[in-house]
């Protein structure tokens, strides 16, 4: 149960060195400064603007499990020393990339002018007349424009009443318009308008030019050129961001880690000579910071401070328990004067996860895809990652035990696999049949669900002596766990029961203990009783363990079955159980890890948690190196 | 046929119609938010997977009471004699399943879909969206346990 001793400092560093000392402490990642939550990471402009160009153009493609995962470039430390080094080289890149970009865009710019005249161009090919050719007229006028061709069937009587100087020519029709010419004589162009106005006539205003087609053709080339043009530049942007991409990435992220720096500093207070950091930092790494300061002695001056927030919150675990934080994490952190509850709920949640996921079979690909993702992206998990992970792994090897002793492997009917003799084996080894016999099973949950709550009343009864001392405990915690074990011996010994009637008449005169007036004591202490069925509720809700369990192996039974009935299918049918066994049995599989896991740990954080864990505390953040595309790969091998 | 397996199948029918009903709903639910966060940002498309996926067992939940019916008359083989009495016993027991899958199904999906907003904004806390989609699956599975129990239960 360990939270790791938290101390405020303060750190008095000369102006002179203020850069240096900052720097070194982004990169130790050991203190967390007070300045720090005021500060949000920007991208630094020019190199991210340049970057995200690139990946616009040439997006990554990504695998799925890059969803889950994120993957960044691995960069290796000697390589980003040598690029952050050559500050001429990435003025050049992003220089020459400054100007790739804007040809780019140009290019497209004209590109998409030249997409929008090709489709005017259709409609104006539509019409067999052209601007010059109406310059000539002086008397006549020509309307030209298009109607929806529904409505220009629809209304066709509209032009009957045309005047006599006046005609509408249909020049041609595709599915959605009618293009049309009304031709008439100035004299009644009011008359015309009127008519005209009674559709929803839409003008098209024809261009000025001796030859529609040869002008259309003009456009195409142009537009074929633009093509060829950008392709060339797509090609170059291409090499460019082939060769720079690692040094664009290093930049990049050191440059908003910088900002981020600057950002901190501006928000330190400071006097003319000397900036006044304050923070938190684990004791036991106090002597630590003390030796990294070393070389700049003269300049700052560390002392152990009082500062009134709450202290943030690490857990510190050894290596077997810490996997488990991955389930406190999701609840959140405990109080800075609370417990680790992360070792308590460890045994619980891995039993748990096994009775829920239930089957051998998907043990072992639990533990084997854990493992080959744990190796697989070693590089560039986080720690939470690598804690789920190993967690899962574990909850793999419980499952694995819960299958064996229940016979599910793959759900499948061990009477009937090819090789009798290792079924026999293994159905020797099989204690309960859950789907057969489904009540010991349920009662076993029933009994889990009574072990932990139990075990959580001692939880806060040790607690209590810790944080209120004995008096105090016994009366608040010690009743409940008398009256509790009462309830428990009942199943032994029908003699438990004066425990029993004992229990109930401690519990009514203690739990009102905080009334002063003795009638809201008794009955304060009476509606206390009342929290028995709280407890009897928390208990009931681990039949989910049952449940679920049940579900994976019936479902794993229904693919094998619907498996084996296309494997009668002549020809194809090998091959469809194949899929069909295959793709059930991951569905099964991914979609009961889930609710295995996310189950598992419901019962630790409602049932168990709420008996004597609070939480509430604040994730331990220190001032760090914080990166968005690179990953510094320290590995030697 | 007789009334009997009649009313058995109309118990199974019900218990997967429900269940996926109740689920295509809480998953649609939960996709229509799901797309509008990835609309923003297509990296959290993992962890929305993930939520909108929770609202989806109650539609196995309801096919597992079905299919645990079919187990009990025997419906893939030959059919059981069933006594009028047991499939009206068998019809009611799968309404526990049904009834809780369909409306847990959905609020489950509500349930997410928040949990998927969440995430569009603080992508670091999806495990607690998951844990209170989670909540909502506890009566639906509870639904399951009273349907399977029940039939287990039944002379036929």
């Amino acid at each position: 149960m360990a939270i790791a001793q938290m101390q405020s400092i303060e750190l008095l560093i000369h102006r002179s060195r203020i850069m240096d000392v900052l720097t070194l402490l982004q990169k130790q990642a050991i203190l967390e400064l007070i300045e720090q939550s005021v500060v949000t990471p920007t991208d630094s402009l020019q190199v991210a603007q340049a970057l995200a160009f690139c990946e616009r153009i040439f997006p990554r493609q990504k695998s799925f499990m890059e969803n889950f995962i994120n993957i960044k470039r691995l960069v290796r430390p000697q390589v980003y020393q040598r690029l952050i080094a050559d500050k001429a080289q990435i003025k050049r890149v992003l220089l020459e990339l400054g100007k790739l970009r804007d040809a780019w865009e140009e290019l497209n710019r004209r590109e998409q002018s030249l997409m929008q005249q090709e489709l005017q161009y259709a409609v104006y090919t539509k019409f067999p007349i052209t601007t010059k050719y109406l310059a000539h007229l002086k008397q006549v006028q020509v309307r030209t424009g298009l109607v929806p061709l529904k409505e220009y069937r629809a209304k066709s009587s509209v032009w009957n009443s045309l005047p006599q100087l006046a005609e509408v020519q249909e020049y041609a029709t595709d599915l959605k318009y009618a293009y049309l010419g009304v031709i008439y004589h100035a004299s009644v162009a009011e008359a015309v308008n009127s008519v005209v106005a009674q559709v929803s006539f839409t003008p098209v205003q024809l261009p000025e030019t001796g030859s529609l087609a040869k002008d259309y053709q003009a456009l195409t080339a142009e537009l074929k050129q633009v093509r060829k043009e950008l392709a060339a530049l797509k090609k170059k942007i291409g090499a460019v961001y082939q060769e720079s991409g690692v040094l664009l990435s290093v930049w990049a992220d050191m440059l908003a880690n910088r900002e981020t720096l600057q950002a901190v500093m501006a928000a330190v207070p400071r006097s003319e000579q000397v900036f006044a950091v304050q923070g938190w930092i684990e004791s036991s790494r106090y002597a630590e910071l003390e030796i990294l300061l070393k070389p700049y002695s003269k300049y700052t001056h560390l002392s152990p401070c009082a500062i009134e927030d709450k202290p943030p919150v690490l857990l510190k675990n050894n290596t077997l328990i810490r996997q488990f934080e991955a389930v406190t994490d999701i609840y959140g952190m405990p109080h800075s004067n609370e417990y680790d509850p992360t070792p308590l709920l460890s045994i619980f949640f891995i039993v748990y996860y096994g009775l829920c996921l239930s089957d051998a079979g998907y043990g072992v690909l639990l533990v084997f895809f854990s493992l080959l993702w744990l190796k697989q992206y070693r590089k560039h998990l986080t720690s939470y990652g690598k804690k789920l992970l190993t967690l899962n792994a574990f909850c793999g090897v419980s499952t694995i035990m819960v299958g064996i002793l229940s016979g599910s492997y793959f759900g499948l009917d061990l009477q009937a696999i090819p090789f009798p003799a290792i079924g026999q084996f293994l159905l020797k080894m099989k204690i309960v049949d859950p789907i057969a016999n489904p009540l010991p099973m349920l009662v076993f949950s029933f009994v889990l669900g009574v072990i932990q709550i139990y075990f959580s009343l001692w939880v806060k009864f040790f607690l209590d002596i810790k944080q209120q001392g004995w008096y105090v405990a016994t009366i608040l915690s010690g009743t409940w766990i008398y009256f509790i074990s009462g309830m428990l011996l009942l199943l032994v010994t029908p003699l438990a029961k004066y425990i029993v009637w004992s229990g109930v008449v401690l519990l009514i005169l203690t739990q009102g203990r905080h009334h002063k007036n003795p009638f809201m004591r008794l009955g304060s202490g009476l509606i206390s009783l009342y929290r028995m069925s709280g407890l009897v509720g928390d208990i009931l809700s681990y039949s989910r363990l049952f449940a679920l369990g049940l579900v994976t192996g019936v479902l794993a039974m229904v693919i094998n079955l619907l498996a084996g009935l296309t494997g009668q299918i002549p020809v194809v049918g090998f091959i469809l159980m194949a899929m069909i066994f295959v793709a059930g049995h991951l569905f099964d599989f991914f979609i009961n890890i889930l609710g295995s896991f996310v189950h598992s740990a419901r019962l630790q954080y409602v049932e168990y948690f709420s008996k004597f864990f609070e939480g509430g505390g604040r994730f331990f953040k220190p001032f760090s190196w914080q990166t968005k595309y690179i990953t510094i790969d320290t590995d030697r091998k | 046929m007789e009334l009997g397996v009649m009313l058995a199948i109309l118990g199974a029918s019900l218990a997967v119609g429900m269940g996926g009903l109740g689920s295509s709903i809480g998953v649609g639910i939960a996709g229509e938010v799901a797309a509008g966060v990835i609309a923003e940002d297509p990296d959290k498309f993992g962890k929305t997977l993930l939520l909108q996926a929770l609202p989806g067992t109650q539609g196995i939940y309801g096919f597992l009471a079905g299919f645990w019916v079919m187990l009990k008359i025997n419906l893939l083989g030959g059919v059981l004699a069933v006594q009028d009495a047991a499939g009206w016993q068998i019809l009611f027991a799968c309404l526990a399943v049904g009834i809780n899958c369909l409306i847990s199904g959905v609020w489950q999906g509500r349930v997410a879909a928040a949990g998927i907003a969440m995430v569009g904004r603080r992508p670091d806390e999806a495990g607690k969206g998951l844990i209170y989609a989670a909540m909502v699956e506890t009566y639906a599975v509870l639904g399951l346990l009273t349907t399977i129990l029940l039939i287990n239960g039944i002379k036929l």
